[in-house]
């Protein structure tokens, strides 16, 4: 496997669950 | 309307039943041959842009919609909109039902797929393409497995949210991740499976430049995630009051594309690993989605090690996730008879009778099938822009507002933005689709018999239009909820200025 296919893995594995994880960490505004 | 004790008991039951709904059969066999066939790396770009653009927003409309109005699709749209919209309600859940007869069909080849697993009759020198050929051809075979995939989805609906659909998801959700995960780490071990990775991810940024790549990223965002379907704003007529929207419309786009990259990651080391050479494995990828897994997979499978022991793991996947997707439909009609004054137990055993009945002409020819999927396929992209039409009378602005007010993040104006293009992209995509299709018939596409022609799209659309228009005022009727002019304040939540 390249080494630019094995950054474009971490890269999209990143964003991909990466974004997953900020959202679903959000909790509601503290009032 | 929805009964107040009707609720999901917390916020991950919300997120794994709408997991549920968005990830199916498709994400399991046409995503990673979509990436495949769009230079991998640089489509999972474009996919994740067209999810944010398409999927996001209407994500967002669909649950302000159903948790301000705790009502199914028809009644949403005579709510939210108006007593002469009620009609778009009724399109985006008879489409979604229409896809529901043959989607239970497609559940039944996976549930098929799993017993011959089960059974071990996926064994080395299996004749796949025969196997595939009786079931198909045997009546009594594809009726049985379309009304066991039915029936499992109507019991589940009729034991109701939280015995049903909740405890459902709980368990089936969690359950594809980690199969998904076993067939990736399992196919990565062997000779040839990693060539599979390359192909996925190799880096071809300049496909970006490409119309095919985002025609088909758009095209896949508006399919995979189930936004604009009517299937989020019937979960959503379930959500609890202090529910966010925002952050979990995020949640929902992320949690399908993560779960569809997983599954790329995990078919494409699995066809290049059970290839003889690289070159089939490219072919198999190109066989189409009942080619590549119920004849190619299946035919490949047992000549690795342990193979026909993942092939049962594949199939149950395949057929949950499938199960899972159906659901939804299921509870979408259920939500709708309700809303019209059928008990949840008529209401769900009235759609599965119908739902079977209606079914079997998919279960008896694939091309009707196949024709089916095609129509309303693309008339998923009408609901979407159905539900854009109903932010526009609302007002746009007015409208991210009562969103805010139920989220936990700030949604800005880039919301109001990708709703205006909406119309466009859906245009874009159904000049484009028609132009494929006609490109398919030079000759026919003007011929309604024809299976994937611009015309049978075209005519039993507007049989669908014509049917809900007239039914308009009865429809709007039928909702026993009352309607916000009838008791003076508006249904949806304040807004806060």
């Amino acid at each position: 496997m390249s080494t630019l296919a094995i950054v474009m893995m971490a890269a999209m594995l990143v964003l991909y669950f990466g974004g997953f994880v900020y959202f679903a960490t959000k909790r509601p505004p503290k009032d | 309307m929805a009964d107040k004790g009707m609720q999901w008991s917390s916020r991950l039951s919300f997120i794994l039943a709408s997991l549920g709904m968005a990830f199916g059969a498709g994400n399991i066999w046409r995503f990673p041959r979509v990436v495949a066939a769009n230079d991998g790396g640089a489509f999972l770009i474009a996919f994740i842009v067209a999810n944010l653009i398409w999927a996001v927003p209407l994500l967002m409309i669909e649950m302000i919609m159903g948790k301000s109005t705790r009502l199914g699709t028809n009644g949403a749209f005579r709510n939210f909109v108006g007593r002469r919209s009620t009609w778009m309600g009724a399109w985006i859940g008879l489409c979604a039902v229409l896809i529901m007869f043959y989607y239970s069909v497609v559940t039944g080849w996976a549930i098929k797929y799993l017993t011959l697993g089960v059974k071990g009759a996926v064994k080395p020198g299996i004749d796949s393409e025969a196997v595939w050929r009786s079931f198909t051809s045997s009546p009594g075979q594809t009726i049985l497995f379309h009304f066991i995939a039915m029936a499992v989805a109507v019991v589940i609906i009729w034991a109701g949210i939280h015995r049903g659909l909740e405890l459902a998801n709980k368990i089936i959700v969690p359950s594809i991740v980690v199969i998904l995960a076993v067939v990736m780490v399992w196919a990565l071990t062997k000779p040839g499976a990693v060539q599979g990775l390359e192909y996925l991810f190799h880096p071809n940024l300049s496909s970006l430049l490409k119309a095919k790549t985002w025609l088909n990223a758009f095209s896949q965002a508006a399919w995979s995630v189930g936004a604009g379907w009517g299937l989020m704003l019937t979960y959503s007529v379930y959500m609890s009051a202090k529910e966010d929207i925002g952050a979990n419309s995020f949640v929902i786009a992320f949690a399908d594309s993560g779960s569809s990259l997983l599954a790329a990651m995990a078919i494409l080391p699995l066809v290049f690993a059970v290839s003889p050479n690289p070159a089939q494995a490219v072919q198999a990828l190109q066989s189409g989605d009942t080619g590549l897994t119920f004849i190619y997979l299946t035919k490949f499978f047992p000549t690795l090690p342990a193979g026909s022991l993942v092939a049962g793991l594949f199939f149950l996947a395949l057929a949950i996730s499938a199960l899972a997707s159906l659901l939804s439909m299921v509870e979408l009609a259920v939500r709708n008879l309700s809303d019209a004054g059928l008990t949840r137990k008529k209401a769900a055993l009235a759609t599965g009778v119908i739902g079977f009945a209606l079914g079997i002409p998919s279960a008896l020819s694939i091309p009707f099938q196949e024709n089916q999927d095609w129509v309303w396929g693309v008339g998923l992209l009408i609901s979407g822009v159905l539900f854009a039409y109903a932010v526009y009378r609302k007002g746009i602005e007015n409208v991210r507002r009562m969103i805010n007010h139920a989220s936990w993040i700030k949604v800005g104006r880039w919301f109001n933005v990708c709703v205006l293009a909406i119309p466009a992209v859906f245009l874009i995509l159904f000049i484009w689709w028609v132009w494929q299709s006609v490109s398919w018939y030079p000759q026919t596409w003007w011929n309604p018999f024809e299976k994937t022609s611009p015309a049978t799209m075209a005519v039993q659309w507007a049989l669908l239009f014509i049917l809900v228009l007239a039914l308009n005022r009865w429809l709007a009727r039928r909702i026993k909820a009352p309607h916000p002019e009838d008791h003076g304040p508006d249904t949806a939540p304040p807004v806060t200025p």
